[in-house]
C-alpha cells in the first residue's frame, strides 16, 4: 500500500480558493477521513490527488515519488465516487472488471479476479445485471467492488455513503472499517458526516474555508478542538461556546458572564483571582459535561432557565437560558430523564478540567494545565501555536 | 361509461389522423401496382394486380443502380455528419480550450445560414477541385451538421461528470472514454440522430442534382426522369418512388427499439 503526501496544494478558480495551502501526510494503511462543512474544498483536495484536477501550486506525492504531473491512470489510486458512477450500459460484472480490462489483463485473470471481489462483496448474484437494475446499497457495493479489483495503492472515496439510508449507512461503515482493517489499506475518505469520521478513522483532518484547521484522532479532535470551528462543527449538539470577561492570574482564571460564574485553577499552589484586569474569552464545555443541579446549589456555577427539553430515547437535551431572559443559551445533553421542566430555574455544574478556553479574535484553542486534574493532551494542531505553558504566560 | 366513451373518441381521432398519414404512402404502391392502363382509376384496391410499372421503371432506370449511388450518398452523408458531429460535441463537452465558443458558433452558424446563401460557392469549390459529377462531391460539402453537434453536445453534457472521471481512474484516455463509454451511454440518441440524418441525406435532391447533373445520378434524379414535357408518367414514378422508400422503412425497422426510446427518454427529461 501507498503513503500520500501532499505539500502546499492549492487550488483556485478565478477569486475563489477552493483549497488553500494544504499540508498533509496520509501514512501507509492508515484511514485518514478530511471532514467540513458542505463547500469547504474537500472534493476538490481529493480529485487533486486523483489527478482529476491539476493543483494551481504544490505538489502530490505518492510513496515519495511526485505524481503532480503524473495521468490518475498511472498513480495506482482508484477513487469510489459519491454517485458511484457506474458503468450504465455494462453490468456488475463488466463493470468490476472494467479497469481490469482498459489495463489489458487476461480474460481469465479478469474473470477471477472479478469473481473473488463479487464473493467478497457479496454481489456473485448479481454479476449478469445493470446498474439500474440494482438498489442503492447495492450499487455501492459495486461501486467499492470496481476499486477493490484493481488492487490500487491507495484507495480514495468522496462521500461514498451519503446515498444510502441510515440503517445501511451504519452497517456499511462497520463493512468498510473491517475491509480496512483485513487491507490494511491506506484510504483517504472524505465526508461531511462527523459520525462517519469518528467511527471509522484512524486521524481526522478537519477543513475550513480550503485549510486544514487540525488534524488528529478521532478522540484528540474531539477532546482538545483546536479552535472554536472544530468545537462547533463535531459533537452532536455541538459544544456550548460562550464570551466571558476573563480574569487571568498566575494560578488560574476566574470566568464571568451573564449568569455564569467559574473558577478555572491551574496546577500549584495559590489562588485563582477574584478581581483584576480582564480580557474577553471564549469558554466552551460539551453539552455532556454539564450536570443538572437545584438552582441555588453551591457548585452551580452556571444559572438560568430551561427554555426546552428534548427527548432523543435514551438521553434527554435540556437547552437553558443562562441569566435574565435574553441571556446566552447553552445545551445541556445527559440520560433520560434529566430532570428538568420547561420554564423552571436550573443550576449546572461542570468539572473545571472539561472548560475549554478559545482566543476570541484568532478562534484558537488555549492550553491550561488544569489543577485537579490530570492535563489534557497537548494539541496537534496544525500550528502547534499554543503549547502547555500555563495561560497566564501565554497570553500577551 | 363515460370514460369509455372518451377513450373511444381519442382512438378515432388517433386513427384518422394515422390514415391521413399513411393515405398517401398506400397510394403511391397502390398506384404502382395498378395496371399501366389503370394509373387513373380510382378504385381503392388496385385490381387487377401488375408490375407493369415496375418492369417499366426498371428498363427506363438501372434502379438497383440508382439506389446504391444514393446509398452510398446518404450512408456517407450521415455516417460521416455523426462522426464529426459526435468528435466535435465531445470536444465541446468535454474540454475547456482558446476559441471554443467561437468555434461552437461557428458551427451553430452553419446550420442557420441557409443552404442558397452556400450553394454557389460550394459549387465553384467543387469545380476548382474538380470534384463535379462525383458522390465524393456530394458527400464532402454536407459533412458538418449543426444541428447534430448541438445535439450531441447537449446530450453528453447531461452525463454525469463523475463518470467520465471514472472511466478516467479506471485507465481510460479521452479517446477509451469516447468509445467505451460515451458512445454506449449515448446509443438511444445516436440512433435516432442517425436516422434523422440518413432520411435528410437520403431524400437531399437539390444539390445532388446540381453537382450530378450529367452523369450516374441518385435516385432522386431519376425519378425526375418521369416528370417528362410531355405528361407525368404516373405508373413508373410511383413505382420509383416506392422502391426508394423501402430503404428508409428497412432503417427505421431495425432502428425502431432505439429512436423510440430516444424520443420518449428526451421528453422525460
Ligand atoms: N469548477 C469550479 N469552478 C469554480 N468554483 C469551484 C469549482 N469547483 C469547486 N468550486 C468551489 O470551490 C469550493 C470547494 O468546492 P468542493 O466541491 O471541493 O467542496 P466540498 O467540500 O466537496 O463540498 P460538498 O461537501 O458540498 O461536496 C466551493 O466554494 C466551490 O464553489
Ligand atoms: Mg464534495
Amino acid at each position: 500500500m501507498s503513503r500520500i503526501r501532499l505539500s502546499g496544494l492549492r487550488k483556485t478558480y478565478g477569486d475563489t480558493v477552493a483549497v488553500d495551502g494544504i499540508d498533509l501526510d496520509v501514512a501507509d494503511g492508515e484511514f485518514l477521513v478530511l471532514l467540513g462543512p458542505s463547500g469547504c474544498g474537500k472534493s476538490t483536495l481529493l480529485r487533486m490527488v486523483a489527478g482529476l484536477i491539476e493543483p494551481t501550486d504544490g505538489r502530490v506525492l505518492v510513496d515519495d515519488a511526485d505524481v503532480t504531473a503524473v495521468p490518475p491512470r498511472d498513480r495506482d489510486l482508484a477513487m469510489v465516487f459519491q454517485s458511484y458512477a457506474l458503468y450504465p450500459h455494462l453490468t456488475v460484472a463488466s463493470n468490476l472488471g472494467f479497469p481490469l480490462r482498459v489495463r489489458g489483463e487476461r480474460r481469465a485473470v479478469v474473470r477471477e479476479k472479478v469473481a473473488a471481489v463479487a464473493a467478497e462483496l457479496g454481489l456473485t448474484e448479481l454479476l449478469r445485471r445493470r446498474p439500474k437494475e440494482l438498489s442503492g446499497g447495492q450499487r455501492q457495493r459495486v461501486a467499492l467492488g470496481r476499486a477493490l479489483v484493481r488492487e490500487p495503492g491507495a484507495f480514495l472515496m468522496d462521500e461514498p455513503l451519503s446515498n444510502l439510508d441510515a440503517k445501511l449507512r451504519t452497517s456499511t461503515r462497520a463493512g468498510l472499517s473491517a475491509l480496512h482493517r483485513r487491507l490494511r489499506a491506506t484510504v483517504l475518505y472524505v465526508t461531511h458526516d462527523q459520525v462517519e469520521a469518528m467511527t471509522m478513522a484512524d486521524r481526522v483532518a478537519l477543513l475550513d474555508g480550503g485549510r486544514l484547521v487540525q488534524v488528529g484522532t478521532p478522540a484528540e479532535v474531539y477532546d482538545a478542538p483546536a479552535t472554536t470551528f472544530v468545537a462547533g462543527f463535531l459533537g452532536s449538539p455541538p459544544m456550548n461556546l460562550l464570551d466571558v470577561d476573563a480574569v487571568v492570574g498566575p494560578h488560574g482564571v476566574r470566568a464571568r458572564a451573564v449568569g455564569l460564574d467559574l473558577s478555572l485553577p491551574d496546577a500549584g499552589p495559590g489562588p485563582v483571582p477574584d478581581a483584576g484586569s480582564s480580557r474577553a474569552l471564549v469558554l466552551g464545555v460539551r453539552p455532556e459535561h454539564l450536570v443538572v443541579r437545584a438552582p441555588d446549589a453551591p457548585d452551580a456555577v452556571l444559572r438560568g432557565r430551561v427554555s426546552a427539553v428534548e427527548n432523543l430515547g435514551s438521553e434527554e437535551l435540556a437547552r437553558c437560558v443562562l441569566g435574565a431572559d435574553g441571556g446566552p443559551e447553552v445545551t445541556v445533553r445527559g440520560p433520560r430523564p434529566l430532570g428538568v421542566v420547561p420554564g423552571r430555574e436550573v443550576g449546572l455544574a461542570v468539572d473545571p478540567a472539561r472548560v475549554h478556553l478559545f482566543d476570541p479574535d484568532s478562534g484558537r484553542r488555549l492550553e491550561r494545565r488544569p489543577g485537579a486534574v490530570s492535563p489534557a493532551p497537548s494539541s496537534p494542531a496544525v500550528e502547534p501555536a499554543l503549547d502547555d505553558r500555563p495561560l497566564a504566560r501565554s497570553l500577551p | 361509461m363515460t370514460d369509455r366513451l372518451r377513450a373511444v373518441r381519442g382512438h378515432l381521432v388517433l386513427a384518422a389522423v394515422g390514415l391521413a398519414c399513411v393515405f398517401p404512402i398506400y397510394w403511391m404502391y397502390a398506384t404502382s401496382l395498378r395496371r399501366p392502363g389503370d394509373v387513373f382509376a380510382t378504385s381503392l384496391l388496385p385490381w387487377p394486380l401488375s408490375l407493369g410499372s415496375y418492369r417499366e421503371a426498371a428498363r427506363e432506370l438501372d434502379v438497383v443502380g440508382l439506389l446504391a449511388n444514393t446509398a452510398v450518398v446518404a450512408v456517407g452523408v450521415a455516417v460521416g455528419q455523426l462522426l464529426v458531429a459526435l468528435l466535435a460535441a465531445y470536444a465541446f463537452a468535454a474540454y475547456r480550450f482558446r476559441g471554443e465558443k467561437l468555434l461552437y458558433l461557428a458551427m451553430i452558424g452553419t446550420w442557420l445560414i441557409p443552404f442558397q446563401v452556400t450553394m454557389l460557392p460550394n459549387y465553384v469549390l467543387l469545380y476548382q477541385a474538380g470534384l463535379l459529377n462525383t458522390l465524393a462531391g456530394v458527400i464532402l460539402p454536407q459533412l458538418l451538421s449543426g444541428v447534430a453537434v448541438l445535439l450531441l453536445r447537449s446530450h453528453m453534457r447531461s452525463i454525469p461528470g463523475e463518470l467520465l472521471e471514472a472511466a478516467r481512474m479506471d485507465g481510460r484516455g479521452s479517446w477509451g472514454t469516447l468509445w467505451t463509454v460515451v458512445v454506449p451511454v449515448l446509443r438511444p440518441a445516436l440512433a435516432a440522430l442517425a436516422i434523422l440524418l440518413f432520411v435528410t441525406a437520403w431524400n437531399e435532391y437539390f444539390w445532388p442534382a446540381m453537382v450530378l447533373q450529367r452523369s450516374g445520378a441518385v435516385i432522386q434524379l431519376g425519378i425526375r426522369g418521369f416528370l417528362g414535357t410531355e405528361g407525368v408518367r404516373w405508373g413508373p414514378l410511383m413505382a420509383a418512388s416506392g422502391l426508394a422508400c423501402l430503404p428508409v422503412f428497412a432503417l427505421y425497422l431495425v432502428l425502431q427499439r432505439q429512436v423510440v426510446s430516444a424520443f420518449v427518454r428526451s421528453g422525460l427529461r
